[in-house]
């Protein structure tokens, strides 16, 4: 078993790595790997760099790098709500943080013109942010008890709460102008367009603080599939678990969802499917889970940008196109379906 | 280390309504104590609080002299473990995996050795050697305990002696060669391990087939107490149950008929 686990976790961090270069070649302009290594060279030496060597640095390794960020994050959240509500079928969004956080940039996208201009930067994650907070503390306040937090509460609220926000969004594009609307729809499809150092560095932070908050819960999320009783019998203290385990998801998915947008799917397929490939108890778990994540993500943007270059796919719509298919398949080959 | 437990006054109250009253005995090692009442009597409550996951609203537990609520519940997980009724996996797993999950509690990152020799020790022991690499899932009801019995067992059988055992209704989904081959087995480890069990049981012949101690709940109350030889009477039935029973002997045993 250890044997095999390793071996899973080496074939992981290998194709973690190829994926990374291979995404990083390929764009409206292919980059080979010595002007890669040129430019990265001569940013550390400060040295004068060529439109080719200026298009990997500042647009295609920041956005490759989002993207496997990404990918990871969506995939862990998506682990740990699965484990969590003890129910296959959560995603991170579940608990209202993603649609929270396409309301508050809808908000942004429709009314944030009339704001001042030191706000431009970081305005749109701002208020996605924001959002995604506000929604995902409703949903806990709402199904709080003094015994600790209702499941079922939860996940009703958050039902309830995605569907408020979603026809709020719809109510935002309807008295929208044309282009408003047309960013809504592509704000709330997911991209990664908006890809930058600053945003690259917020979300790794994240990333990795996030996990290494994760490490010590991997044991305990697994005793919850032998059910909430039984995990207590096992020493977990449930309700503990439960506080931490979202607070890690909400920080993690609202950071990532204020910057890239919605992302469907990742997070409910990329779990299962590492699920069918090493079990439910794996030790290298988290780090799996995050590089399996992240490497889905790097070839979706990469087929959302190469497909119909130079125009660009909304990545949701890719991840699906792609993801669907895959799960299938594995399902297929080990009979669950 | 071997582990006595004494009940003092324990009262439990579920949303104002009262579900144990001022019950009071002692568990001994090597002893299984098998509890008996109608639905609702409060027997599963009084398993739970000394499973320590419902509160008490007055009296105390004691676990060799220490009071049950000031230990803390990842030590406590160390030498209590609990089987419950029937246990549904969330997610598909492997038979050999989810009797490790029973170490949970021992090890920090990756099992240590002593881990996986209990788990094979346990395989062996409760015959799911050739299950091991199967789905929880495809196995038969009866099997699945025997999953669940096997990890909760690697719970508490690192010590030479000792540890406390809760049973739930173990039987209640098992047919009855499954039933007798469960209770035969547990007898056996408890008098090896010197366990304090408690048994959460319906079927009053198997209870006084095996057990050595008895509770009587009714309503909440603890009617009576005592060995076999004290309590195996049917007026006692009648009683805890407001139902009309006889016993018969055959070659030394009593049964009850009804």
């Amino acid at each position: 078993m250890a044997i095999n686990s390793r071996f899973i976790l080496l074939l992981f961090v290998l194709g973690s790595i190829f994926t990374l270069f291979f995404s990083a070649i390929f764009g409206s302009v292919s980059i080979d790997f010595s002007s890669m290594a040129q430019a990265i060279s001569k940013t550390i030496f400060h040295g004068e760099l060529n439109l080719q060597e200026r298009i990997f640095m500042e647009l295609r390794l920041p956005r490759v790098l989002l993207a496997f960020a990404t990918g990871s994050i969506l995939s862990l959240g998506g682990s740990m709500m699965q484990s969590l509500f003890r129910n296959p079928i959560v995603e991170p969004g579940l608990i209202g943080t993603s649609s929270g956080a396409a309301f508050g940039a809808a908000v942004f996208i429709v009314f944030g013109s009339s704001l001042n201009e030191w706000f431009s930067a970081f305005a749109l994650p701002t208020f996605a942010f924001l959002g995604a907070l506000f929604a995902s503390v409703l949903v806990f306040s709402f199904s709080y008890q003094k015994t600790g937090m209702n499941v079922l509460g939860i996940l009703l609220m958050g039902v309830a709460l995605n569907a408020l926000f979603l026809s709020g969004i719809g109510f935002l594009s309807y008295i929208s102008r044309d282009p408003q609307a047309r960013s809504i729809t592509f704000w709330s499809l997911g991209s990664l367009s908006g890809a930058n150092w600053q945003n690259t560095w917020v979300i790794w932070t994240v990333l990795i603080l996030s996990i290494l908050g994760m490490i010590p819960l991997n044991k305990q999320l697994q005793l919850f599939a032998l059910g909430e009783e039984n995990a207590r019998y096992l020493g977990v203290n449930v309700s503990r678990l439960r506080i931490q385990a979202m607070l890690i998801n909400v920080l993690m998915v609202s950071v990532a969802t204020s910057f890239v947008g919605v992302i469907s799917f990742v997070g409910l397929i990329i779990p299962h499917i590492y699920r069918l490939i090493a079990g439910s108890t794996d030790r290298f778990r988290t780090f799996n889970t995050a590089m399996l994540g992240g490497i889905f993500l790097c070839f979706t943007d990469l087929i959302a940008r190469v497909l119909f270059a130079p125009a660009e796919l909304p990545l949701g719509v890719v991840t699906s196109l792609v993801g669907v298919p895959i799960f299938i398949i594995l399902l297929k080959r080990t009979n669950v379906l | 280390m071997s582990f006595e437990v004494q009940f003092r006054n324990v009262c439990v109250d579920i949303d104002k309504k009262c579900i144990l009253k001022k019950v009071s005995f002692d568990m001994k090692p090597g002893q299984l104590t098998m509890v008996l009442g109608a639905n609702g009597s409060g027997k599963s409550t009084l398993l739970k609080s000394l499973a320590k996951s419902v509160a008490l609203s007055s009296g105390e537990i004691f676990v060799n002299q220490t009071d049950l609520s000031s230990i803390p519940l990842a030590d406590y997980a160390k030498y209590r473990a609990v089987l419950t009724q029937q246990t549904n996996m969330t997610f598909q797993m492997n038979v050999e995996d989810i009797v490790l999950m029973g170490r949970y509690p021992h090890f920090n990152q990756v099992p240590h050795s002593i881990d996986l020799i209990l788990v094979e020790e346990a395989l062996v022991l409760f015959e799911l050697i050739d299950f091991r690499n199967r789905k929880y899932d495809s196995l038969s009801g009866g099997e699945q305990q025997r999953v669940q019995f096997a990890r909760v067992y690697v719970q508490i059988a690192h010590m030479e002696v000792g540890g406390i055992l809760l049973l739930d209704e173990p039987l209640t989904f098992l047919d009855v060669k499954h039933q007798v081959s469960f209770l035969h087995l547990l007898r056996k480890l408890v008098l090896e391990k010197q366990w304090a069990v408690l048994m959460v049981i319906h079927d009053i012949n198997l209870a006084f087939n095996y057990g050595d101690y008895f509770l009587f709940l009714k309503n909440g109350s603890l009617l009576a107490h005592g060995l076999k030889s004290e309590v195996q009477k049917p007026e006692m039935i009648n009683e805890v149950f407001d139902m009309k029973v006889r016993m018969i002997q055959h070659e030394e045993q009593s049964f009850f008929s009804y």
